[in-house]
């Protein structure tokens, strides 16, 4: 059997929580409170690639917002 | 002379290949109320003989052929005895008279005894072997021995029609009919036919979630949990069957079958089920073994809803009923011809729908019931066997449900659960008949509460700050404790931070802040671990690298770091020259920080920063850097089960690259502790073994197997130490119990974690007694949670296999620059706080009732050799790009019990030739030696299983060969050639071969020094192993080597 997230037979949803981390998501589960779709249903790889697009900067948001601030400061 | 049944024959020689047992006595009591005849009923008996032959037959074989010999009436007999007995113990004395063994060659198959509990109440006991009989043969048995015994009391003897066949016919009649298979287009050809498309690809066995690995050979001992369904309960099911045109049978196999899919047994289910098997009308009223077994194939694939598997399930059962004439015997021979296993062929879990409501015992003024006995027996792993209950008046009435089982399988609490499972299950089915099975809930609430919570509950403060901050004020509350100790070199905390700082200061003038990495190349030293703590201080992460890996792996890591920069020791410096990176010699520095401040520098960063990254295996042919913030390593340090006291001074001997290293760095340096350095080099078990006596170590983790090899042969080092953590591989429950034996005060634990949830994650306390049973890998550290999911992401039961999903403060930032590869492995959590992540582990484990895992596998290619995780498929894919490879496979080999190697497998591309030495000199320069295989092996092609999946048990095993033909000349090569062949386990080794060409590594490296110790009293290094692998150069190093002076280890006990 397959992981559901290793499925290529399977669509996808790209999700992002308040970190702005991203998650493969399977499309039968149902998505998890604290994360939204930004991508998808798609298939797997239009999800993988749209993240290694679009999730550039791998920090956690609260990080680079505690940066901007010290930095303002 | 008249041959067996093929069912007999079954029977037969298995009762030979394993001893006569018991699993084939099949008892039935009879509690007869009112007066009665003994002497009747013994006359009746012998009637019953004369009447079935099948009762008086006894057997015999020839040549791996068996016979029936039916005994004249006159010869065989069944004694009737008779004895007073008290109802308490009745249950007892039936248990010792069923389970007495039939001698078949020489006894009827059937035995009788009367006992008188009172004078109108009697029990008649009938055990008759399954040779002679089936669950159909009880109606005409119990009636015929009813209508003898009325006749006998009035004085005559029974009015029979008489049988028209007796069993020899029968017997006759199969064997005559099967001749025909081997005509085409007779039915007996279809039948095979049609068996040989429908078993295509059957699984070798159902997984079910087993208390215990199956032995090597059944003992069938078993054991039984009853259940009682109302036909509130029971009602609508049958009508759900009866909406799919299906029987109530068809209705509790597709529930079992859901419920076997839900339990993690696999989407293509076979179950077994008996049939009567008397299909001419002539069999009717015979007593025999007639009954056939059916393979009944369920495929549960595609996310069916239960209304639809009731479909599935209807129309694979009306066909193989269409074919149940094909003894199973036969069907056995299609799938699996002569091959005797501990499991039962073709099917190991049954399903059962009875019905001996015909089973009566008729007698005027005599008022019985019949009731099976419960036998300690079971002839499968696992039997659902329902029976249908009617009230008074003849309505439905519920079913009934009794569950038999293997007891060296299952515990009777997991059967219990299995049980308490299918009732849910089928309340849950009959309420959503139309969902996807795969989203039922097989758990309570309550479960679902001890799963995802209760067993979680971890949650335990840990302060908001860097690794460098919480070392600063450590080191202002204990400046002059010692904080690292290497030989006879200590450093303070005041110095450590004073030369961290100081160095850490010089690493920001070149450039070093927050998020960079500075690769750290250097030897096990108390300068290494001010260079470690000096690149978090400036800011930056520390790289470990490996100055013994490949330039072109070196290079990578570099490269994807973007580290500009790498503090190293002189030795390394132009091999890192050639991977383009601007070197730091740790020496050289010292003049140009000796001015530089020794406080630390004013720098803010942030605890989500990284602290390091560590490679670890890629499955497609490149590493990954997982990338750990000081959060991570803060949230390590700070768990609980660090404040026993024991962690006072802690052994440092992993090598960098490795994980272990965070525990012995952090763990004491942020509380105050020793760190104890081993001496730098390679992993030398006396050298350890030393330090750790000398240092007086309390605490260290260890590798599995390094573990194994301490305690069995140094275990006089840990006598001052209080606690091991071994972990990396399965535990050996062998060396735990050796370790409490001798050292009951140690507290020994088995751990686990993957580097990406920061090195450990869950952990065993591990108590003596010590069983054989898998030791547990236990519960969550704190801030962590385990969630053990299925394949639709649901938490499964205990006792379910499952795979490992990670959560908690633990979970590494991703894998750097690798977007997509961290988008799939750390995922959106559903059970913890609103957008939490978890860790997708690719482990396979299953909860124990009390709360604690047990590691069960993984899902994918990844393996463990000697702790270090390796992606197969990064081997495979290296060796795949070599010139001249068309195709490549690399395995994990244990040939060896407790020696687990790899083993590649390489077929050539057409037209080209391979060598396998220019195939492991290219492996060994892209790849770490662990992951270079032990041997490669040249095929033809890649044998392929039916389903042209690669065939892993048909690649054969290297044969390590002496290929030198050079003999030993001296003693010492005579000696050396000895010791080399008993630890590679060959027969001879010559002096030229090289013994990491044998299938030498660097722990069995350790293990020929240690024998050359022992064996010869000379102490040699493992660096001069490397340098000198053979025979010959090896014996050039004897004469210079220090002769030991140590005294061998005796008994000092008693004697002289």
């Amino acid at each position: 059997m397959t992981n559901p997230f290793d499925n290529e037979e399977q669509s996808f949803f790209v999700l992002v929580n308040h970190e702005g981390q991203h998650s493969l998501w399977p499309q039968f589960a149902q998505i998890p409170a604290g994360w939204e779709p930004v991508f998808g249903p798609e298939a797997r790889r239009s999800c993988l690639d749209y993240v290694e697009e679009n999730w550039q900067d791998m920090r956690p948001r609260s990080l680079i917002e505690a940066l901007a601030s010290t930095a303002e400061a | 002379m008249i041959p067996m049944s093929f069912a007999q024959q079954r029977l037969w020689f298995l009762g030979k290949l394993d001893g006569p047992g018991i699993a084939f006595n099949v008892p039935m009591a009879l509690h007869l109320t009112g007066p009665l005849d003994a002497s009747a009923l013994q006359a009746a008996l012998s009637d019953l003989l004369s009447r079935h032959e099948s009762l008086r037959t006894c057997f015999t074989d020839e040549e791996g052929a068996g016979y029936q010999v039916v005994l004249p009436c006159e010869r065989a007999a069944v004694v009737l005895s008779t004895a007073d007995q008290a109802e308490a113990e009745l249950d007892d004395a039936m248990r010792r008279f069923h389970s007495r063994r039939f001698d078949l060659e020489r006894e009827s198959p059937l035995r009788a005894m009367l006992y008188r509990l009172a004078p109108q109440q009697h029990v008649l006991l009938l055990v008759v072997h399954h040779i002679a009989s089936d669950g159909w043969s009880w109606a005409p048995m119990l009636r015929d021995l009813a209508q003898a015994y009325a006749a006998r009391q009035g004085g005559h003897a029974p009015a029979w029609t008489p049988l028209p066949v007796q069993y020899a016919d029968y017997s006759l009649w199969q064997r005559e009919w099967m001749t025909q298979a081997d005509t085409p287009d007779s039915d007996v050809a279809q039948l095979v036919a049609y068996w040989k498309r429908c078993l295509v690809g059957l699984p070798e066995q159902l997984d079910l979630p087993f208390d215990r690995p199956r032995p090597a050979r059944a003992s069938q001992h078993g054991a039984t949990v009853q259940a009682r369904w109302d036909e509130s309960l029971a009602s609508p099911l049958r009508q759900l069957a009866r909406d799919a045109r299906g029987s109530l049978f068809m209705g509790v196999h597709a529930l079992v079958s859901a419920l076997l899919f839900k339990l993690g047994a696999g989407e293509d289910l076979p179950l077994g089920t008996p049939v009567a098997g008397r299909s001419d009308e002539a069999l009717h009223d015979l007593v025999g073994f007639f009954v056939n077994l059916l393979v009944l194939r369920t495929d549960v694939s595609g996310r069916p809803s239960f209304r639809q598997l009731l479909t599935r399930v209807r129309d694979a059962d009306l066909d193989a009923y269409a074919h149940q004439e094909l003894p199973f015997e036969r069907m056995v021979d299609i799938v699996n011809p002569g091959r005797a296993t501990s499991r039962h062929p073709l099917f190991q879990v049954a399903v059962i729908l009875q019905n001996n409501r015909d089973a009566l015992f008729e007698v005027p003024g005599l008022s019985a019931q019949a009731s099976f006995v419960v036998t300690e027996t079971a002839k499968y792993d696992l039997t659902f066997e329902f029976t249908e209950l009617f009230d008074t008046a003849g309505r439905p009435n519920g079913l009934a449900l009794q569950l038999e089982y293997a007891t060296e399988l299952f515990d009777r609490s997991t059967v219990q659960r299995f049980a308490d499972s299918l009732r849910h299950l089928l309340a849950q089915v009959m309420a959503q008949p139309d969902r996807s099975l795969a989203d039922i809930e097989l758990l309570t609430a309550q479960e679902r509460h001890t799963l995802l919570q209760t067993w979680n509950d971890t949650t335990h403060a840990v302060p908001n700050a860097t690794v460098p901050a919480l070392f600063g004020a450590q080191a202002a509350h204990t400046p002059d404790a010692p904080a690292a100790s290497q030989g006879a070199s200590t450093l303070s905390y005041r110095e450590l931070d004073a030369r961290a700082n100081q160095l850490a200061h010089y690493l920001r003038s070149l450039g070093v802040g927050a998020d960079q990495m500075v690769g750290l190349c250097m030897e096990r030293s108390l300068d290494q671990l001010v260079a470690m703590l000096a690149i978090l201080k400036a800011g930056g992460a520390y790289l470990p690298l490996d100055p013994s890996y490949p330039g072109a792996r070196l290079s990578l890591m570099l490269e994807e770091t973007s580290a500009q920069l790498v503090i190293t020791q002189a030795e390394h410096v132009a091999r890192l020259r050639l991977c383009g990176v601007t070197s730091l010699t740790f020496d050289d520095c010292g003049e140009a920080i000796g001015d530089l401040p020794q406080s630390a520098p004013p720098i803010a960063f942030h605890p989500d920063h990284l602290a390091y990254v560590i490679y670890t295996s890629g499955s497609t042919g490149a590493p990954k850097g997982i990338a750990v913030s000081h959060r991570n390593v803060v949230e390590l340090a700070w768990d609980r089960r660090w404040r026993d006291g024991a962690q006072q001074r802690v052994l440092m001997h992993s090598p960098q690259v490795f994980d272990a290293c965070t525990y012995e760095t952090w763990v004491p340096l942020l509380s105050g502790q020793h760190v104890i350095l081993a001496p730098p080099g390679r992993t030398d078990l006396p050298v350890l073994a030393d330090t750790i006596a000398r240092h007086q170590v309390s605490a260290l983790f260890i590798t599995t197997a390094l573990f194994r090899w301490l305690v069995e042969e140094h275990g006089d080092c840990l006598s001052n130490v209080r606690t091991v953590w071994s972990g990396g591989e399965a535990a050996v429950p062998r060396v735990f119990r050796q370790l409490l034996a001798r050292y009951p005060h140690i507290d020994a634990v088995n751990v686990y974690g993957p580097t990406e949830t920061t090195t450990f994650a869950t952990c065993y306390r591990v108590r003596a007694p010590v069983s054989d049973a898998p030791i547990a890998i236990g519960g969550p550290l704190d801030n962590t949670c385990v969630y053990v999911l299925d394949d639709a992401l649901r938490p499964v039961p205990v006792g379910v296999p499952g795979e490992l999903y990670i959560a908690g403060t633990g979970l590494a930032r991703g894998y750097l620059k690798r977007a997509a590869l961290t988008a799939q492995r750390f995922v959106a959590s559903p059970f913890g706080p609103p957008g939490q992540r978890m860790y997708r582990t690719g482990d396979r484990v299953r909860w124990r009732e009390d709360g604690q895992l047990i590691y069960v596998g993984r899902t994918d290619h990844q393996v463990k050799i000697r702790g270090h995780r390796v992606e197969l498929g990064e081997i495979e894919a290296v060796l795949a790009r070599q010139p001249g490879v068309g195709q490549a496979a690399v395995i994990v080999r244990e040939d060896q019990p407790g020696q687990p190697q790899l083993v590649a497998y390489a077929v050539a591309a057409q037209g080209s030739a391979l060598n396998v030495a220019t195939l492991r000199r290219a492996l060994a320069g892209t790849m770490p030696e662990y992951m270079v295989p032990a041997a490669v092996v040249l095929l033809d092609a890649l044998p392929l299983t039916i389903n042209g999946k690669l065939d892993q048990r048909a690649l054969p095993a290297p044969v390590f060969r002496s290929e030198s033909e050079s003999v030993p000349a001296t003693p010492e090569e005579h000696a050396l050639a000895g010791l080399f062949a008993e630890v590679l386990g060959l027969e001879r080794v010559g002096t030229q071969d090289s013994f990491f060409d044998l299938g030498g590594h660097s722990l069995l490296a350790t293990r020929l020094i240690s024998r050359i110790r022992s064996g010869l009293k000379v102490e040699l290094s493992i660096r001069t192993l490397f340098e000198a692998p053979t025979v010959a150069e090896l014996a050039l190093h004897l004469p210079q080597a220090g002769r030991i002076t140590r005294k061998p280890l005796r008994p000092m006990r008693g004697g002289e």
